[in-house]
C-alpha cells in the first residue's frame, strides 16, 4: 500500500465503528485515484478491512460502477432487466451497440466510450432507461439515443466517471 | 486455596442448534412429532423420516434460504415458507406434500433448469445428482423455454484438484459457505450478481485449500467435480468399502470406491466424533501410489550390489539365516510399526521379542517420542466446548487437518482462545495469540505455570507466565496439543493439567502423532520398555536412537524395519546414514521403493492399507475397523503374512498370526490380560525416551554470521510416507523451502525466491528461500520430510540443527542441476527419493 492511500484508508476506517464498513468509500478512492479497482486496490483493501481479497473482490464485481478495468470518460449503461426489456430495452441495446461499435463491456480505441450493459437502474416506472457516468436517461428511445451520442461526442462530460 | 474463575467464555448459539431443551409438539404430514423448541422444520420432518428436497441447506452449516426447494405448506401463514430456515413451534402443523408444495417445487425446478445445460450423459455427478434426482421426482416433465440459454464457463481450472462447470452451477453456494464457514479461510466465492454470478477466487487464482475435495461431495449438482475422478467411473458402476484414512492419526473415516479391482475415489463417510463428516485431501486423493511404478511388486534381494528380484520364499530363507544369527547374540534391531495396522504392530514386537529374543523394538522413525499423554486423554469432540486451545510443538492446520477444522470452529464459531507456544510463528487460519518460545525451554516454562496456578496470583513470575497462568486459570476447559517431541515438556505439561484438574478446570490432551498410527504401535508394545497395553518390561531394550547408533558402531549384526523410512524421517541423518550403511544385514518390508529400502538387502513387497483388513488406533485411543477394498498385486504380501513366514522360517511356526481375524484376538487376548491385572490405574506408563541433551552432537557449528538454526516444520503435502510418491497429490506438493527472518536475508543477501543452500553436518541441502518473520532472527525453518532436499542432513537426534546458508548463483545453480557440481554426502538417498 503506498504511504498516501494507507492514509486514506486509516482516515475512512476511522469514520466508521466497524473497519468493514469503510470498504466500498476505500475502493471508490482507489477508484477516483487509478481509474479503476485494479487488483492491487483489492489486496489493500482486503488488508485494510481485515478480509481476504477474493471476498473484496466478491463484493468489488457486485457493483456496476466499480469498474475492474480503466474506463472512457464517458460511461454508458443499458438496463437490461425485466421492466426495460419489456419496454424495446432490446431494442435501445442493439441499436446502442451499434453507434457505438462497441459489445458490452467494451471500451473504444480512443478511449472515450464505455459501453455496459448492467442490472435494474431503479427507474422501472420510466423504462427503458441508460445511466451516462451519473447522470438518467429515461425512456429512451434509439433517436433519444441518436441525439444524445451527437452531444456526448461534441463535448466532454461534466461528470467524467469514475466520479467520487 | 480456591482460584477465582474468569467470567467465562461467552458462547454464540449456532444457528443450526436448537435454542432450547424444551420439546414441542409438531405435525408433519399427519404425523405427530416432538423436537426441541427451534429445530428447524427439514429437521424436524428428518426425525419422522421425511425427506424435504434441499440444494442449499446442509446439515453442518447455516441455513441461508437461498435455493427455495424446500418450499413447504405451513397451516395458519398465508405463503409457503422454507423448511430449511423456519422454526418449528407448539402446535405447528406442516404439509411436505401437498398440492401447493407440489406445484411450488415443479417452478423452483424450472428456474433451476432454465440455464442448466442438461448435461446428464457426460456428467460425473450424473447418477448421484439432486438436480438429477429431484426433477425425477419433484420437476415438471419439459422445459417450456424458447430461447437460448445463458452460457457460462465450462471445464474451468479451479484448482489442482477441482473442475468447474459454471453451466451446471445452481448458485446454492455450498461451497463458497464451506469454505468460509467450515474451513473459515474465504478464498471460494460468489463473484459478479445477478445472472452473471459465478463461483471464483481472487482473480482467478487457484482454489488450494486443504478440504477443497469436500466441496465435490457436497456441491448438489455436477458444478464442481473432482479432478482425479474426471470421467473415471459411473457412482452405480463402483463397489463401497468402509475404511480408514491412514494419512494422519486422526483416523477419518472414509469410503472406498473401486471398478474392476481398482481405486477409483475415497468418500467421506461421516463419524461425527471423529472427522464430522470431512477428509482432507491428503487423505481423499492419496491413493494412485499403489499404482505407481514406485510401487513395489515383488520382493527384492541384493545380489552383487544390484537388487534382483525374488520370490517370497527366496526372500525370507535369504532373510532367516541373518536374522538368526543375529537374534543369537541379541545384536538385533527391530523399527517400525507406526504406519502399521493395530494387528500388524502387535505381531511385530511379538516377532522381536518371541522370535528374535529381543526388546530392541521401536516405532519411532521421527523425532517423536511419545504417541499418547499419561494421562487426561481427551477426545476430538472435545475441541468443541473447550475454552482455551493450548498448543505447543504441533502445527495442527499440517499435521492433522480434519483436527484442524474442529479447532477453526472452536475458535471462530464459539470464541475459544487460542494459544500457540512454540520457537516460530505458526499459521492457523483463525487468530492465535503466539508465545515465542525456545524449543527446549517449554518444560521450564509448564513448569513455572503450574507453580503460579498453584500459588494463585501473588506470586507472578515473568509477566506472561503469570499473563498465560491467568488465561489458564480463567479458562473453563483446557484442551492441550503437542507433538510428543519433548518428552520433559509433555511431563511438565501433565503436572500443569494436574494442577488445573485439581481445582475443577475440565482438562485434556492430545498427542498428534507423527505416523498414522502411532498410538496404536505404542499402545502394542512396539517400545523397547513397554509390552503391549503398557506393561513395563523387565530388560528394556535399545530405542530407535540406540540401534541406530550401535549399528553405525558395528555393534548390531541385523536390523528388519517395517513399514517405516528413517532415512527420510529420523532426525539425525548423518547417524541414520552410517547405521544403515554398517548394518551387515538389513530387511525392509515396505510398500514403496524408499529412501530406506533402496540401502536395504532384502525388501519385501507389502501390501497396502487398502489391500488388507485390521485396525487403526487414532490420536486419541479409538480403535477403528478397516476393511480391504482391493486384492494386492501378485508378489504382494501383508505385514502379518511377512512376519508369519519368517518366524517359521526361525523355527517358531505359530507365533505370529498370518491373517489379521486371529492376530487381533491374540492382541485382544493380552489388552484384557493386563486391563485385569492393572485395575484401576489412571495413569499409564510411559515410553523409554533418550536424554534429549544427550542426543545434541555437540558438533562445533562455526559461529559466522552465516549460521542458522534449523528447525524442521511439517506440511501437508510435504512427504513422509506415501504422499510424496502419490500422483493424486503431486500437484499439491510444495517445493522445498526455508522460511529465513528478513534481518537475516539483508546479511545473507537474500531474496524471496532465491535458490539458497543450507550446509550441515551431515551434508547440505538446496532450497528456495521465502522471507517472512514467521521464522524469528538467526533461525531458518525449512520443510520437514522432503525426499529432494532432506532437512534430517542438517539435524542432530534432538530434532533440531544448525547450518550456514549461502546463497546460491545462477551458475552455481545451473551446474547443481546438471549435477556435475560436488554432490553433497547423501545424495544417494535423496536419488532413490527423486527417481520416483
Amino acid at each position: 500500500m503506498t504511504p498516501e492511500r494507507e492514509r486514506r484508508g486509516a482516515q475512512l476506517v476511522a469514520k466508521y465503528p466497524n473497519a468493514q464498513s469503510a470498504l466500498i468509500p476505500f475502493l471508490q478512492a482507489c477508484q477516483e485515484e487509478d481509474g479503476y479497482v485494479s487488483g492491487d486496490a483489492i489486496r489493500d483493501a482486503a488488508e485494510l478491512t481485515g478480509i481476504t481479497p477474493a471476498e473484496v473482490e466478491s463484493i468489488a464485481s457486485f457493483y456496476s460502477l466499480l469498474f475492474k478495468e480503466p474506463v472512457g470518460k464517458h460511461v454508458i449503461q443499458v438496463c437490461r432487466t425485466l421492466s426495460c426489456m419489456l419496454r424495446g430495452a432490446d431494442e435501445l441495446r442493439d441499436h446502442a451497440r451499434m453507434r457505438l461499435g462497441l459489445a458490452n463491456g467494451e471500451t473504444s480505441a480512443d478511449g472515450r466510450f464505455t459501453y455496459e450493459e448492467v442490472e435494474c437502474l431503479a427507474a422501472c416506472d420510466r423504462a427503458p432507461c441508460l445511466q451516462h457516468n451519473l447522470e438518467f436517461h429515461y425512456d429512451v428511445t434509439p433517436e433519444d439515443f441518436d441525439r444524445q451520442l451527437e452531444r456526448w461526442r461534441a463535448e466532454e462530460p461534466a461528470v467524467t466517471m469514475p466520479a467520487e | 486455596m480456591p482460584i477465582p474463575k474468569g467470567p467465562g467464555v461467552q458462547r454464540s448459539v449456532s444457528p443450526l442448534q436448537p435454542s432450547s431443551h424444551r420439546l414441542v409438539n409438531v405435525i408433519i404430514d399427519g404425523n405427530a412429532v416432538s423436537v426441541p423448541e427451534g429445530t428447524l422444520v427439514v429437521e424436524a420432518a428428518k426425525a419422522l423420516g421425511t425427506s424435504v428436497p434441499v440444494y442449499c441447506y446442509h446439515p453442518k452449516m447455516d441455513p441461508v434460504g437461498l435455493c427455495r426447494i424446500c418450499l413447504v405448506e405451513i397451516e395458519k401463514m398465508p405463503k409457503l415458507q422454507i423448511a430449511c430456515s423456519t422454526r418449528v413451534s407448539e402446535g405447528m402443523v406442516v404439509h411436505t406434500m401437498s398440492e401447493r408444495v407440489a406445484e411450488a417445487r415443479r417452478g423452483v425446478l424450472e428456474f433451476l433448469l432454465l440455464n442448466h445445460p442438461l448435461d446428464c450423459p457426460i456428467c460425473d455427478k450424473g447418477g448421484e445428482c439432486d438436480l438429477q434426482d429431484f426433477t425425477m421426482s419433484y420437476g415438471p416433465g419439459a422445459s417450456r423455454l424458447n430461447e437460448p440459454k445463458l452460457h457460462k464457463p465450462k471445464a474451468v481450472d479451479l484448482g489442482p484438484t477441482i473442475v468447474l462447470d459454471e453451466e451446471r452451477c445452481i448458485l446454492c453456494r455450498r461451497c463458497t459457505r464451506f469454505d468460509a464457514e467450515i474451513a473459515q479461510e474465504r478464498n471460494l466465492v460468489v463473484v459478479e450478481r445477478g445472472h452473471r454470478s459465478l463461483i471464483g477466487t481472487e482473480n482467478g487464482g487457484a482454489y488450494t485449500s486443504y478440504f477443497s475435495g469436500n466441496t465435490t461431495e457436497i456441491c448438489p449438482v455436477g458444478a464442481l467435480t473432482s479432478k482425479p475422478y474426471r470421467f473415471r467411473s459411473r457412482p452405480w458402476d463402483l463397489g463401497h468399502t468402509d475404511s480408514i484414512c491412514n494419512q494422519c492419526p486422526v483416523g477419518c473415516n472414509f469410503r472406498i470406491d473401486t471398478r474392476f479391482g481398482r481405486i477409483m475415489r475415497t468418500f467421506t463417510r461421516e463419524n461425527t466424533s471423529v472427522d464430522d463428516g470431512w477428509i482432507c485431501d491428503r487423505g481423499r486423493y492419496t491413493f494412485n501410489y499403489l499404482y505407481q511404478p514406485s510401487r513395489l511388486r515383488q520382493p527384492l534381494v541384493r545380489r552383487g550390489g544390484e537388487f534382483v528380484a525374488a520370490s517370497f520364499d527366496e526372500a525370507i530363507a535369504a532373510s532367516a539365516g541373518p536374522l538368526a544369527a543375529a537374534a543369537q547374540t541379541g545384536r538385533v534391531g527391530v523399527i517400525g510399526g507406526g504406519r502399521l495396522s493395530d494387528e500388524e504392530a502387535f505381531s511385530l514386537q511379538r516377532f522381536a521379542r518371541q522370535v528374535l529374543h529381543t526388546n530392541n523394538i521401536d516405532h519411532r522413525a521421527g523425532a517423536q517420542r511419545l504417541a499418547s499423554p499419561a494421562r487426561y486423554q481427551a477426545r476430538l469432540e472435545d475441541l468443541d466446548d473447550a475454552s482455551l486451545i493450548l498448543i505447543f510443538g504441533a502445527l495442527t492446520p499440517e499435521q492433522a487437518p480434519i483436527l484442524d477444522l474442529r479447532l477453526r470452529r472452536a475458535v471462530a464459531r464459539r470464541h475459544a482462545k487460542l494459544l500457540f507456544v512454540g520457537p516460530y510463528r505458526p499459521w492457523f487460519a483463525v487468530p492465535c495469540n503466539y508465545i515465542e518460545y525456545t524449543p527446549g525451554a517449554i518444560g521450564d516454562l509448564m513448569n513455572q505455570l503450574s507453580d503460579v496456578v498453584h500459588h494463585g496470583r501473588e506470586e507472578k513470575g515473568d509477566g506472561f507466565v503469570s499473563e498465560i497462568a491467568n488465561e489458564l486459570v480463567g479458562a473453563e476447559k483446557i484442551i492441550a496439543i503437542h507433538n510428543g517431541r519433548d518428552a520433559d515438556a509433555a511431563g511438565a505439561l501433565d503436572r500443569l493439567m494436574d494442577t488445573l484438574h485439581q481445582y475443577d478446570h475440565p482438562v485434556g490432551i492430545l498427542v498428534v502423532g507423527s505416523q498414522a498410527n502411532s498410538r496404536g504401535a505404542e499402545a502394542a508394545g512396539c517400545i523397547p520398555n513397554l509390552s503391549p497395553a503398557y506393561i513395563p518390561v523387565d530388560d528394556p531394550g535399545m530405542t530407535t536412537h540406540q540401534m541406530l547408533t550401535a549399528a553405525a558402531e558395528g555393534k548390531l549384526d541385523a536390523l528388519f524395519i517395517a513399514g517405516a523410512n528413517p532415512a527420510l524421517t529420523y532426525p539425525d541423518g548423518l547417524l541414520v546414514r552410517r547405521a544403515l550403511d554398517s548394518v551387515p544385514f538389513l530387511a525392509v518390508a515396505e510398500q514403496l521403493m524408499t529412501e530406506t529400502a533402496a540401502v536395504a538387502d532384502v525388501v519385501f513387497a507389502a501390501s497396502s492399507f487398502a489391500e488388507k483388513s485390521g485396525h487403526l488406533t487414532n490420536l486419541e485411543g479409538r480403535r477403528q475397523a478397516f476393511k480391504a477394498a482391493v486384492e494386492p498385486p501378485v508378489g504382494v504380501f501383508s505385514d502379518l503374512q511377512i512376519f508369519s513366514a519368517l518366524a517359521s522360517a526361525l523355527g517358531r511356526e505359530g507365533v505370529i498370526a498370518a491373517d489379521a481375524d486371529a492376530a487381533f484376538a491374540q492382541l485382544r487376548a493380552a489388552e484384557d490380560l493386563i486391563r485385569r491385572a492393572r485395575g484401576g490405574q489412571t495413569s499409564l506408563p510411559r515410553p523409554q525416551t533418550d536424554d534429549v541433551s544427550d542426543l545434541h552432537s555437540g558438533d562445533a557449528v562455526d559461529a559466522t554470521h552465516h549460521t542458522l538454526a534449523i528447525i524442521p516444520v511439517p506440511r501437508l503435502y510435504g512427504g513422509g510416507g506415501a504422499a510424496a510418491y502419490d500422483p493424486g497429490v503431486a500437484p499439491m506438493r510444495p517445493e522445498p523451502f526455508a522460511v529465513i527472518h528478513p534481518d537475516d536475508a539483508v546479511r545473507l543477501g537474500l531474496d524471496s525466491g532465491d535458490r539458497v543452500q543450507l550446509s550441515g553436518r551431515g551434508g547440505s541441502i538446496e532450497v528456495e528461500a521465502k522471507i517472512a518473520d514467521q521464522a524469528p532472527p538467526g533461525v531458518a525453518l525449512v520443510l520437514a520430510d522432503m525426499p529432494q532436499a532432506p532437512v534430517n542432513r542438517l539435524l542432530d537426534a534432538s530434532g533440531f540443527g544448525s547450518a550456514t546458508a549461502q546463497k546460491l548463483r545462477a551458475e552455481e545453480r545451473l551446474r547443481g542441476e546438471l549435477g556435475s557440481s560436488s554432490v553433497a554426502v547423501g545424495d544417494g538417498y535423496a536419488a532413490a527419493g527423486a527417481g520416483v
